[in-house]
């Protein structure tokens, strides 16, 4: 076990590896050189008085946009910062010899060179985490009443009705209904909820009651729109999982034992078909961050995938990179993590 | 074969599952079961009609919504005029070239060389004549016959730098002058009526494959009942022809294809036409006119007509001075100066429907006053083909890969494994994003590179699968025996192997179709996706976020909602009928 651990966790270097690579090319092959446009954007640097050659040249050395691709990529990766006031043994003064991504620097944005990347990913990420966690509760919470019940009445008229409105759950596109759902519950719906944000705009004045409330009120559609794909999805699995159960011999005994259906269906059945269930949590989790991006743009949160958008619109080659990478690192532990539950769930599942 | 048809009715009574294995007087095989299975659910069959619907209304799309005619008999005496006119202005820089000679021309700093800028005279010069001949008859034209080859004989000469070319040209320049008199419309010269198929022409040998294609396939029902009975029922022979009537099909829309673009081969444009701007300023004079149920381009433009909510709705009514008469649009007097804010009355053009009707803008139109009803309808082809094509090339990728691993086996199976799991941990939207995003639309287009990463992305579920299917398949008696026999590993695994494990890989296809197109829309959403002016459902959403202009959103994502919806349910019927194994 602890050998597969360990050999499944070194598998991971070489894919983000080649990810980082993949999407470092990505991003640096493609024409459309960010020092020109935020140079120009500027409006003229101060300390170079107005100068633009020397200001897009200026901004290249500060990124090394001017050097070659492997070293740009090295500078990235680190542990040696290779830039001017890098590491001495690159040519650098010393005064800064450590940086890039293994010792946790994400490097800053192009457009605000003062904002650090890991800061301003971790804000972001303290929007978007227990968003996430919350439409995964809420997942679990209602889809698993809902996969026993259509599961006991299984053939019955309301087990097709709702294993028919899952269905229509299930190829709902997320932006679309996060856009309906704007306009249902929005000014020019039944104007009961605020659509768009976090926080109303004057929050500052409120009381810290009064903030919970806002707060409530704005994530209520979000956490519906994230909540129900991965929430009819599940209650498919669990509706699958529960009729598996209730066919196996032991259910067979427990019934002519003379259990109450109540006791055999919720003690019986239920802890042996709830544990698949329990192990798509991993694979749940990281592409809801992953999809964050379309609701955070939707909704206008700012989260990390809002970030992610923001970055690809404006070219922050750092910032998609960090997002990019993230998400990368939650996909393969989230796949991980599965694979490991399922062998503590179910001790016949054995690696080596 | 009565005796069959009886069974089968009885079957139906009897509705037990297996039983019509016992019963059947012959032995169905594969897909006689799967089309069976298929045809027991009524709903996967109309979700099977809903989107062969759907893919109609896109392929026919120009033949339903366009600015084109289909027929226009009219006269055209502006372009007329301006043809005559243009005659002299061609023969005109023929002399001056044929007189100044190569130095006159100096051809530095020129983008044309002196027999480049000698050459396109020749297509001017037709080109006014054709536009002339269209309304004249076979008499009128005659002395406008021997222009042409005149004018091809100075160029000719200037090319061979014949002394007497100057003179000629001169000649040829009084003459044209002449005939610009001559052919002045007026009591002597009348014009005749052109007949002209504007939207005909428009139309590409592909899209007449897709069509014919599309036909045949509507139409499928109706002349496979025709084939079967004269093939007596006989289900043996049923079955040998069911590849030579897929190759019919084929062969019919080719050989329309083909039909097309040697006689009429039109080509696709994105222009507008200019038939119904001179159709409604009256320099067309139309004796018949021939438009398309909906006569608005998709790419028509009515500024007056910004964001108009969809013409059936009581707020979208606007009066005759250009404003609206409720609702929220209703113009407000401006405090400062106490007047209403500008505006333009609504143009109504040739053969559309009235300002207030309902069928004007069925759907609304954007910010440019485009028709979204044409532009959903446009819109189709690029996201419903997008879902296909991307699958066609993950299919491939993924077929290749897990029959390759599958029937290899030992290190091969091993490495190729590892390279599944890791293209699997690749976070795909977020990959697909960032390429679609940053790969300029100049180099790649936007679409084409959506189905190429969807596709390099997306084929480990395929290649898991014909893996596991292979691995399995190959160690059964057939396969061995196929193998003894000496075929080589190719035919093995393409005509023994694969068909064998292609149940599953049909069930994976009918859902990655729908992925794709969600991925596709969602993409365009975020506006990364299909530029303007061809549309796709998901740029369409992508055109305005304001709630007020509801059925911007409303529209589009419905249309994607219902063919994904559509597309899941194939799937999951596909799954029940070819692969009773995966049931979930």
């Amino acid at each position: 076990m602890l050998q597969y651990l360990v050999r499944r966790v070194l598998w991971m270097i070489p894919t983000l590896v080649g990810i980082s690579i993949l999407v470092f090319s990505l991003i640096h092959l493609a024409p459309g050189d960010p020092a020109s446009f935020l140079v120009g954007g500027q409006g003229g640097d101060a300390t170079v008085g107005g100068n633009y050659d020397a200001a897009v040249k200026k901004f290249e050395e500060r990124f090394l946009l001017d050097r070659a691709l492997p070293i740009q990529y090295l500078h990235y990766v680190g542990p040696f910062n290779l830039g001017k006031d890098g590491h001495a043994w690159f040519g650098g003064d010393g005064s800064d010899p450590w940086g890039g991504l293994l010792v946790g620097d994400l490097g800053s944005e192009f457009g605000r060179p003062n904002v650090q990347i890991s800061k301003e990913l971790w804000k972001r990420l303290l929007v978007t985490t227990p968003l996430a966690i919350v439409s995964v509760m809420i997942s679990y919470l209602i889809a698993i009443p809902i996969g026993i019940y259509s599961a006991v009445r299984r053939g019955t008229r309301l087990d097709l009705a709702t294993t028919v409105s899952l269905f229509l759950l299930y190829a709902l596109p997320n932006f679309w209904a996060g856009l309906m759902l704007q306009l249902i519950f929005g000014r020019t719906g039944f104007d009961v909820l605020p659509v768009i944000g976090l926080f109303d705009k004057d929050v500052d004045t409120f009381t810290m009651g009064e903030r919970i409330w806002d707060l409530g009120k704005h994530v209520i559609l979000p956490i519906a729109c994230m909540s129900y794909g991965s929430f009819a999805y599940l209650s498919r699995q669990m509706r699958v999982g529960m009729i598996d159960v209730i066919q196996q011999d032991y259910i067979r005994t427990a019934r002519a034992k003379g259990l109450p259906e109540r006791t055999v269906v919720l003690k019986h059945a239920l802890r042996n078909s709830v544990i698949p269930i329990l192990t798509l949590l991993a694979s749940i989790l990281p592409i809801l961050i992953g999809g964050s991006i379309i609701i955070e743009s939707v909704f206008d949160i700012p989260g990390m995938g809002k970030y992610a958008f923001e970055g690809l619109v404006s070219r922050e080659y750092n910032v998609i990179m960090a997002t990019t990478l993230f998400s990368a690192l939650m996909t393969v532990v989230g796949i991980l993590l599965s694979d490991l539950t399922y062998a503590l769930v179910d001790p016949r599942i054995r690696y080596d | 074969m009565t005796e069959g048809v009886t069974i089968e009715s009885n079957e139906r009574v009897l509705a037990p599952a297996d039983a019509g294995l016992e019963l059947a007087p012959y032995a169905k095989d594969y897909w006689d079961n799967a089309f069976e299975q298929i045809g027991r659910r009524r709903l996967v069959k109309l979700a099977i009609a809903v989107l062969a619907l759907l893919y109609a209304s896109a392929i026919y799309a120009p033949l339903i919504a366009s600015d084109r005619p289909y027929v226009l008999a009219a006269k055209d005496e502006v372009s007329y005029d301006r043809a005559r006119r243009g005659l002299v202005g061609v023969v005109n820089s023929v002399h001056e070239l044929a007189a100044g000679g190569r130095a006159g021309y100096g051809e530095k700093g020129r983008q044309l060389s002196f027999e480049g800028a000698l050459d396109a005279q020749r297509p001017a010069l037709a080109d006014r004549l054709d536009t002339m001949a269209l309304y004249l008859t076979e008499e009128q034209r005659a002395p406008l016959a021997d222009l042409d080859s005149k004018l091809d004989d100075v160029i000719e000469a200037t090319l061979a730098g014949a002394p007497d070319a100057a003179e000629r040209a001169a000649s040829l320049r009084s003459q044209a002058r002449e005939l610009r008199q001559a052919f002045e419309v007026g009591p002597e010269v009348p014009l005749r009526t052109a007949r002209s198929f504007p939207l005909l022409e428009s139309i590409s040998w592909i899209e007449v494959f897709f069509m014919v294609l599309w036909a045949c396939l509507l139409a499928w029902p109706i002349w496979n009942r025709i084939w079967n009975a004269r093939l007596g029922h006989d289900r043996d022979r049923m079955r040998t022809v069911r590849r030579t009537k897929v190759l019919a099909v084929l062969a019919v829309a080719s050989l329309g294809a083909l039909v097309w673009g040697l006689t009429i081969g039109g080509s696709l444009t994105f222009a507008s036409a200019p038939y119904k701007d001179g159709l409604t300023a009256g320099t067309i004079q139309a004796e018949t006119v021939i438009f398309p149920p909906l006569a608005i381009g998709f790419a028509e433009t009515h500024v007056e007509e910004s964001y108009r909510p969809p013409t059936w709705t009581r707020n979208s009514e606007i009066g005759e001075d250009g404003y609206y008469v409720r609702g929220p649009r209703m113009p407000e007097i401006d405090k400062v100066t106490g007047k209403l804010p500008a505006t333009s009355p609504v143009s109504v053009r040739y053969g559309e429907p009235e300002r207030n009707a309902a069928a004007r803008h069925i759907l609304g139109t954007d910010i440019l006053g485009r028709d979204l009803f044409a532009r959903l309808l446009w819109g189709g082809r690029i996201s419903l083909s997008v879902g296909l094509i991307s699958t066609f090339f993950l299919l491939t990728i993924g077929i290749f890969v897990g029959a390759v691993a599958g029937y290899a086996g030992g290190k091969v199976d091993l490495m190729l494994s590892r390279l599944i799991e890791i293209v699997q941990s690749v976070p795909a939207f977020f990959l697909i994003l960032t390429a679609v995003a940053l790969v300029p639309s100049k180099v790649v287009h936007p679409i084409v590179a959506i189905v190429i990463v969807i596709a390099v992305v997306r084929w480990t579920g395929v290649a898991r699968l014909v893996r596991g299917e292979f691995l399995k398949l190959k160690e059964q008696d057939f396969v061995v025996a196929a193998r003894a026999s000496g075929l080589s590993t190719t035919r093995v695994i393409f005509r023994h192997v694969l068909p064998n494990a292609m149940g599953p890989v049909l069930v994976a296809a009918a859902f990655s179709v729908a992925a794709g197109i969600l991925t596709e829309s969602a993409v365009s959403f975020l506006g990364f996706g299909v530029k303007d002016p061809i549309p796709s459902w998901g740029s369409v959403l992508n055109e305005s976020k304001s709630a007020e202009h509801w059925w911007i959103q409303v529209f589009p994502g419905l249309l994607i909602f219902v063919t994904v919806f559509c597309y899941n349910l194939v799937g999951e019927g596909l799954r029940d009928a070819l692969d009773p194994r995966m049931k979930v």
